[in-house]
């Protein structure tokens, strides 16, 4: 009797391969995959570990509801809100601005590049110690040289007046943001051929009407990137509000990054940081679905 | 070709695996985890003189906590108890965090386990702790110091021995006031008030008064705490209902108001600033007059070494509000986790540790402050007490108020410090902003609710 073979759907090199892949395909399922299921999971039910007698129920959309009722939430999405216009507002058109010049030959253009990287590089909490050695009412670095250049005459509080302190942190962001979206934007402006440039100028376009009809539409796919990155570093800003305010004063620099991390590890009201996680991710996709779409259609017009 | 590299691979983690099971940890080696491992490990105690040879408890630390004397003295008390004692040590802020996700597991990772007094509450209310009332006999009991009995009671129970029970002391600068021509410390708000305004006037210093008040920082419920209960304020009525929002409570907040507002007597930038250095710094750099300050600051602020002004820093009683030089205490406790599964060793290891004797010899070695009359009154303590401004150490710990004992505490405060922070920063009226706290209280004790 022949005994009957079962051909395998892979070949041996298919399953060498399948194995070598095996270890990390299983660290991405246990250490991304499942705790994203797991925190889903969760967010419907009321897991406030600090309080078991309260037991943990099934809760279904109460945390979300919370989380979207929660006038301190509000507030907090509010700043980030500002945070992320001002990142863009400012931000897109100044890391245009160095990619242009960076790009142009000058002397010393890679030492120039090479510098540019360095806030980026500098983790953000370091980032924020530093700043905080800048801002420091008693002894930081700008109170010394406004009070040096005869601007001021007291030491300022910066991080006192709300509004300040918010715009003090947007600043501090787009700072370590800059070099890299000016990277981006460099990388994008190299693939630019020199023909389209040289073409323009043979047709009497000016430096601006260059950049007008040829640079900016060329590179929306970049900036698309660039406002995706800078509304998701908004939403998920964490560092820099820790060690520069603490969210405050009275709740001004309080943003969804921060409010997620005092819901989950101050209060450990897990049920109710988990829904705050998905809603962020949410609205972030959104954001960036919307993004896509805004310039997709500015890219088909152009 | 994959054969080998398959077999290599196999051989290779064989290997490995080998390797690991020989590093398997026994009862005398440091447990793993992400954490690093203190105390030194002294040889195993023979079993025939140590009641707990052979069991092994857990514990978790900070690195701060972990002195040279503590570490002393957790060998000197394995060695008397015969149990091998392994303290996990991470980061301060993670302590809190993962002791109580340990504990809410039910999990017997740790055996000991230290409460501060704001977290007394929740973890009795939550059965995490063993309560010690049929361990601790009646001369321990009424030995401890009433304010850090405070510290380790709830509903009637006692949770804990007495641990590292400090309290805010009064820190002044005598040459200051000297040059001022203030004779005496103030012994009332008004007089530090009005003292601060003159230090003010005479161009000696600009922000008499250092306070760090930044947001999220549990100073402020404390300062708030003190001053409140100085002015004779309840913060909660025998039922549990806030009345913070009344009299004396509404006053306390007006008063941090009126430092930074209207006296300009506390600079506006405290509202910015965090942790007990950086307002010690402030009198250190000659940049402030009067400070709170837990502990014992004067062993290192008279330290030359630290600072120019060395000598020149004194201790005075709280300022009175009108119910007694009132300051505020922060007593722990050290506990047996309901769920350990060596309670007997564990508490004869607490005894040790957390008992007169262990808190007289930290005490002695690192200024660590103690819970125990027996200690106060110790010759060899009140000699080393002296050092630091004694007479009045031992007379404000006769005048001491804690912070409220909520299961909610967490959620309060936090609400607190935002509410003192919106009024300090213009946003708010004191008795409004009190008033919705009081609202929030109210709809937080409906939520936590057991």
């Amino acid at each position: 009797m022949k005994a009957s073979v079962r051909k395998s759907r892979f070949s041996s090199r298919q399953k060498f391969g399948l194995l070598l892949i095996a270890p990390s395909f299983i660290i991405i399922l246990g250490l991304m995959l499942y705790p994203l299921l797991y925190s889903l999971g969760i967010s419907f039910f009321n897991l406030h570990i600090t309080a078991p007698w309260l037991g943990t129920t099934f809760v279904g959309l109460k945390n979300y509801l919370s989380v979207i009722t929660d006038p301190d939430m509000h507030s907090a999405l509010e700043h980030t809100l500002i945070l992320a216009a001002v990142g863009i507002g400012l931000g897109i058109p100044i890391s245009l601005l160095f990619a242009i010049i960076l790009n142009r030959k000058f002397p010393l253009r890679g030492l120039v590049r090479g510098i540019l990287i360095i806030p980026w590089v500098i983790p953000g909490s370091v980032q924020g110690l530093l700043w905080s050695r800048i801002f420091d009412p008693h002894y930081g670095a700008l109170n010394g040289i406004l009070i040096q250049w005869g601007i001021i005459t007291d030491p300022v509080a910066w991080l006192l007046d709300p509004t300040r302190a918010l715009l003090f942190i947007a600043f501090a962001s787009l700072w370590g943001a800059v070099p890299m979206m000016s990277l981006l934007y460099l990388s994008g402006l190299q693939s630019i051929p020199e023909e389209l440039f040289d073409a323009s100028r043979v047709d009497g376009a000016s430096f601006w009407g260059y950049i007008r009809y040829i640079v900016i539409p060329l590179l929306l796919p970049i900036t698309l990137i660039n406002l995706v990155l800078r509304t998701i570093d908004a939403f998920t800003m964490f560092d820099l509000v820790y060690v520069l305010t603490g969210g405050g004063p009275a709740g001004a620099t309080q943003v969804t990054g921060y409010y997620l991390y005092q819901a989950a590890f101050t209060k450990l009201n897990y049920g109710y940081a988990s829904a705050l996680a998905w809603l962020i991710a949410i609205t972030v996709t959104l954001l960036a679905i919307f993004y896509s779409r805004f310039t997709l259609k500015e890219e088909t017009a152009s | 070709m994959y054969k080998r590299v398959l077999v290599g691979l196999v051989l290779v983690s064989l290997v490995l695996a080998s390797c690991t099971a020989t590093q398997t940890p026994t009862a005398t080696t440091a447990p793993t985890d992400a954490a690093t491992t203190a105390p030194a490990t002294t040889e195993a105690p023979t079993a025939a003189a140590k009641p707990f040879a052979g069991v092994t408890l857990h514990m978790l630390d900070s690195a701060e906590g972990q002195t040279d004397a503590m570490i002393a003295l957790e060998n000197k008390c394995m060695d008397e108890t015969g149990v091998t004692m392994n303290v996990e040590v991470v980061s301060p802020d993670d302590v809190r965090t993962k002791l109580q996700t340990a504990l809410s597991a039910k999990s017997a990772a740790y055996d000991i386990v230290g409460i501060d007094i704001i977290d007394l509450a929740k973890y009795g209310a939550a059965g995490w702790v063993e309560p010690l009332d049929s361990y601790i006999d009646e001369a321990t009991k009424s030995d401890i110091l009433p304010f850090a009995l405070e510290g380790i009671s709830y509903n009637g129970q006692i949770l804990g021995l007495p641990w590292k029970s400090e309290f805010m002391v009064f820190v002044y600068n005598k040459q200051m006031l000297s040059d001022a021509g203030i004779a005496n410390p103030p012994a009332t708000w008004e007089e530090l008030v009005a003292d601060s305004i003159i230090l003010k006037e005479k161009g000696i210093v600009d922000y008499p008064v250092a306070m760090t008040w930044g947001a999220g920082y549990e100073q402020i419920t404390s300062d708030y705490t003190m001053i409140a209960k100085s002015m004779g304020a309840e913060l909660f009525d025998q039922d549990g209902k806030p009345v913070f929002n009344t009299g004396a409570g509404v006053e306390a907040l007006q008063l941090m108001n009126d430092m930074v507002n209207k006296d300009k007597i506390v600079d506006p930038a405290a509202l910015t600033l965090k942790g007990g250095g950086a307002r010690r710094d402030l009198l250190l750099g000659g940049q402030a007059a009067f400070v709170f300050l837990w502990g014992n600051p004067l062993v290192y602020m008279n330290d030359p070494a630290n600072s120019n002004l060395a000598g020149q820093f004194a201790l005075a009683m709280a300022p009175s509000g009108g119910a007694g030089p009132i300051s505020l205490a922060g007593p722990m406790g050290m506990s047996i986790s309901a769920f350990s599964a060596n309670k007997e060793a564990t508490w004869a290891f607490l005894k040790c540790i957390a008992g007169p004797s262990g808190e007289k010899e930290l005490f002695l070695k690192d200024g660590s402050p103690f819970g125990y009359t027996s200690v106060l009154n110790d010759p060899e303590v009140q000699a080393k007490l002296a050092d630091f401004g004694g007479d009045v150490t031992a007379k404000q710990a006769e005048n001491l108020a804690v912070r409220p004992s909520l299961p909610y505490y967490s959620d309060w405060s936090s609400a607190l410090q935002d509410t003192v922070q919106k009024v300090l920063t213009g946003q708010a009226e004191a008795q409004q902003a009190m008033d919705d706290l009081a609202a929030r209280t109210i709809q937080m004790q409906a939520e936590y609710a057991q």
